[in-house]
């Protein structure tokens, strides 16, 4: 067969041709001369051309290709089913500060019920290393195969089981999932994984267990861990700990668990999920002594409780309560907080809101030891939105025991946007405002992530949330200390300004600045931070993204010191996973072959099943079959089909066979025979 | 003076009259035309590719475009070839007949005017038949829609072919050329006969060559279905009046995938 595209000629010799012609000039036409014979393509489609020879006639089959489909510029292909079962990306990212290249792989396979995950994330550092530190680090990998009764994971799991055991932590090394049982082992550590391998201050952690349902809504969970951490370890202690969860659950939006454990102590966790129309109630409470085993990852000690209700009193009335207490423990800090707020908001107007309530919170710190603070405030606020523009004003008075003047805030906020441009912006300033300092350590770029999270944090309980969630770092001593100290005056700005343009190669800007000067009766400090944002999509499948941050900060009597961080990123999607990642899952067929003309998925016709056709007499091209629902061709290989009694009626053997296959290996004795 | 007066008065409005008269009234587009009255039945033809013993269902469609309502009965009929000729024979009058299997659903319908109904004809293949096509019938009688109306009939069929197996065989008589005059160009004639057991379709062309094999011409065969057994003349006109001279010609068909060649010569006289 010869093939010539729509509205293109070929030309091939028959020796001596002198006419040629084809038999549907819809589809084709042919010419010939001086033993050249030309054919035009013109509608898709398959015919023949008669070529006139002094030899004779000669006859060619001619193929007129279907060409590839043209779209109009602009055209985005959608993602088919295909698409979707298979995706992927690579990222590779440079950053200058610390300065390292990082390599990022991310594959997902669907097929069915199963499903293959693969993620990886190689580090290369290239500055100067820290003694003991590794140049390549495996930052992150996760290997996980999820099948209906089976999700094993290697590597990398986020490990969520119990407030007392694991509570959010990254485990590399084992996991596995089967009917009820659990298991997790491996290693974990209070920063990234740093190492080849492994974090330099490594974790051990091995156990599992084993959830025994009630009812339908109701379960209880045992599970025991052996937890081993190095000396050196701050908050950690190794030992055993066996945990008891009790859990309702009657549906999603009502829950809630209560722990026991034991391990070098008692300790206990509970958590409350209400949420309805009206009402959002959200409650956690954790004790935890300070020589209870646990891992320095994710545990902190003390007494732990917060609460938060919210109602929707009317449509346009809403009512806010919440409830926050937390004793910190940590190596050289020992702090209580307890703040309970009321925050009201009643929509006088479309658009006009008003905002007010009460706020009453006290820190103390006896760790190092330090007067309490204690205030009581007061905030009012008039808001604007509309769909195009908004704008919010609030003034808040605190009262201050000890303060001779109390503290008070303004604050304004603004906001806009139109089509692919939008900008938001605040400013604020503060007297009396409580400050959190770090005591760093040697670490490259925390100072400034630090920094940067410590500006948004302006309220007595922002501040122990942020000391709470940074705890880990005290643990593993890139942070020596933490102080909270009441700033006399502190003016903050910040604001950000996004454009972003629609179509294939989606092009997107941002701008952001921040601001802070703190003016302390000592001294004062003042930092300002710009980060200007840029990506673009390349091509369908490629995306690339810059990124320059600067973040300044002048101390008394110093200058204003810039240090840059910038970012280069580009991003390539995969549609197809490589099959030695995520292989197919085959097996063998084994089982009888046998006529079924009735479709009665028996062998009616035949007096012995088993004499009738065995899998040894057929051929398979391929012996390894997918999972699934399979069609495959069995070939007679034998000269004649087995002898079986027919009736006149019976149609020939039909050369396919169709069978459901379970996963290998399996029978097939329950083949039939296509109606 | 007022007798002429009159006179123009009248003269004026038989000329109107008669001017009004011969020039029919515009009228907008799509508005007051009512469309041809027709009873249309599809599909026309059905080519099923089956095995023998299999069953088939087809659904028929007559759409009823009269002013009044018509009914319906339903009739499938073997299509036999006896010398080349297609007739129609009633179900059962031929051995392994098809028609005999067919079960239409409903079999009688009333179609009221504007509307269309659908009849599904269920055939069954017998296991050892060398029919190969039914005609099922929709035979009509219109219900006059007024006392003292005549009533007419009209009937529409759908022909069924089945292929069962690939026993494709065409053969070709000789060639025929009409004489060329002036007034008419030369008109080729060649007889098909189907003598394999399936229906086909030959699509055919005739080259004309000279003396030296270039082509000189090319004319199409119209396609025409063969039932087995059946003969049928296909006549394909040449587009252009030829010089006097001795000719010869390749005619080619081709149907399921097979290209026939078959050679001939003719002359036009001075």
């Amino acid at each position: 067969m010869r093939t010539v595209d729509p509205q293109k000629t070929i030309t091939f010799e028959v020796a001596g041709a002198t006419a040629a012609y084809s038999l549907d000039a819809f589809l084709a036409e042919a010419t010939a001369a001086d033993g050249l014979v030309s054919v035009e393509g013109r509608v898709p489609g398959t015919t023949h051309v008669v070529v006139i020879a002094p030899s004779g006639v000669q006859t060619f089959e001619i193929l007129v290709t279907t060409p590839p489909p043209r779209y109009p510029p602009g055209f985005v292909m959608p993602a088919g089913v295909a698409d979707l079962a298979q995706s992927g990306y690579y990222e590779g990212l440079y950053y200058s500060s610390p300065e390292e290249i990082q390599n990022q792989f991310d594959l997902l396979k669907i097929d069915g019920d199963d499903r293959t995950h693969m993620h990886l994330v190689e580090t290369d550092l290239l500055g100067p290393l820290a003694q003991g530190q590794s140049r390549i680090a495996l930052s992150s990998a996760t290997y996980e195969i999820v099948t209906p009764s089976r999700d094993v994971t290697l590597f990398d799991q986020y490990v969520d089981e119990s407030q007392l055991t694991i509570d959010g932590s990254i485990v590399r090394g084992f996991h596995m999932f089967q009917d009820n049982w659990f298991v997790h082992a491996g290693y974990t550590g209070v920063a990234t994984f740093e190492g080849l391998f492994l974090p330099v201050q490594p974790e051990l952690v091995a156990g599992g267990g084993y959830r025994y349902p009630l009812t339908a809504n109701s379960s209880i969970t045992g599970s025991f861990y052996a937890v081993r951490v190095s000396a050196s370890d701050q908050l950690g202690r190794s030992g055993s700990i066996g945990d008891v969860r009790y859990k309702y659950s009657p549906r999603e939006t009502f829950w809630f668990t209560v722990d026991l454990g034991i391990g070098r102590g008692i300790a206990g966790a509970g958590r409350f999920h209400y949420k309805t129309a009206r009402d959002t109630v959200i409650a956690l409470v954790r004790y935890m002594p300070v020589q209870f085993a646990s891992l320095g990852a994710n545990n902190l000690r003390g007494l732990h409780t917060d609460l938060s209700w919210t109602r929707h009193v009317t449509n346009k009335f809403e009512a806010a309560l919440t409830f926050y207490n937390n004793n910190l423990v940590l190596p050289g800090l020992k702090e209580t907080t307890v703040s309970g707020a009321a925050n009201l908001t009643y929509q006088i107007a479309r658009h006009w809101g008003l905002t007010g309530g009460a706020l009453a919170s006290s820190f103390r710190t006896s760790v190092p030891p330090s007067p309490p603070i204690r205030n009581f405030t007061l905030p009012a606020g008039l808001a604007f939105q509309s769909q195009h523009f908004g704008a919010a004003g609030q003034y808040q008075f605190a009262a201050t025991p000890g303060q001779d003047n109390g503290a008070r805030q303004f604050r304004s906020s603004l906001r806009s946007g139109w089509g692919a441009f939008t900008f938001a912006s605040y400013a604020e300033r503060d007297a009396n405002a409580p400050t959190l300092s770090f005591i760093l350590g040697q670490v490259a770029g925390l100072q400034q992530a630090l920094e940067q999270q410590g500006i948004q944090a302006t309220t007595v309980q922002q501040v122990d949330q942020l000391l709470s969630s940074d705890a880990f770092l005290i643990a593993a001593g890139f942070i020596k200390g933490a102080t909270i100290n009441l700033v006399p005056v502190r003016t903050q700005a910040g604001g950000t300004a996004d454009w972003s343009s629609p179509g294939i190669r989606r092009k997107h800007l941002s701008y952001s600045f921040l601001f802070n000067d703190n003016h302390t009766l000592q001294c004062s400090t003042e930092s300002v931070g710009h980060t200007l944002a840029y990506s673009q999509g390349v091509t369908r499948s490629d995306d690339i993204s810059l990124a320059c941050s600067i973040l300044g900060v002048k101390n008394e009597g110093q200058s204003l010191a810039y240090s840059p961080v910038c970012f280069v990123a580009l991003r390539h999607q995969f549609q197809h996973v490589p099959n030695f990642i995520a292989p197919e899952r085959r097996g063998t067929i084994a089982g009888n072959v046998f006529r079924d003309d009735q479709s009665k998925r028996a062998c009616s016709q035949c007096p012995e099943l088993r004499s009738c056709w065995t899998i040894a007499g057929a051929r398979y091209p391929e012996p390894m079959v997918r999972t699934g629902s399979q069609k495959c061709p069995a070939v007679n290989t034998k000269s004649q089909w087995p002898t079986i009694p027919r009736s006149p009626s019976s149609s020939p053997p039909h050369p396919l066979w169709t069978w459901k296959k379970t996963p290998p290996p399996t029978s097939a004795s329950a083949i039939r025979c296509p109606v | 003076m007022r007798f002429k007066s009159r006179l123009a008065v009248i003269s004026c409005s038989a000329l109107w009259s008669i001017a009004v008269a011969q020039t029919p009234a515009a009228q907008a587009p799509g508005e007051g035309v009512a469309p041809p009255a027709s009873i249309a039945l599809s599909p026309a033809i059905v080519m099923v590719r089956c095995k023998l013993g299999q069953s088939t269902t087809q659904t028929l469609t007559i759409v009823n475009r009269t002013a009044n309502e018509v009914s319906f009965s339903v009739e499938t009929q073997d299509v036999v070839v006896r010398e080349g000729k297609r007739s129609f024979l009633p179900a059962g009058q031929v051995a392994n007949g098809i028609a005999a299997s067919a079960v239409a659903a409903p079999a009688a319908l009333v179609v009221k005017a504007g509307k269309e109904g659908s009849v599904r004809v269920t055939l069954t293949l017998p296991p050892a038949t060398g029919q190969r096509a039914v005609v099922t019938f929709f035979r009509a009688r219109l219900i006059p829609s007024v006392s003292g109306a005549i009533g007419l009939g009209a009937s529409l069929g759908t022909l069924i072919t089945f292929n069962v197996s690939t026993d494709y065989r065409v053969e070709a008589g000789p060639l025929q050329a009409s004489l060329q005059t002036p007034a008419a160009n030369v008109i080729f004639s060649e007889e098909l006969r189907n003598t394999g057991s399936e229906p086909v379709i030959p699509k055919g062309v005739i080259a004309i060559l000279d003396a030296s094999g270039k082509r000189m011409a090319k004319a199409l065969f119209p396609h025409q279905r063969l039932l087995p057994g059946e003969r049928l003349i296909f006549d394909a006109t040449n587009p252009a009046q030829l010089a006097p001279g001795r000719y010869s010609t390749l005619s080619s068909f081709e149907f399921e995938g097979k290209v026939l060649n078959f050679a001939g010569v003719f002359t036009i006289p001075e």
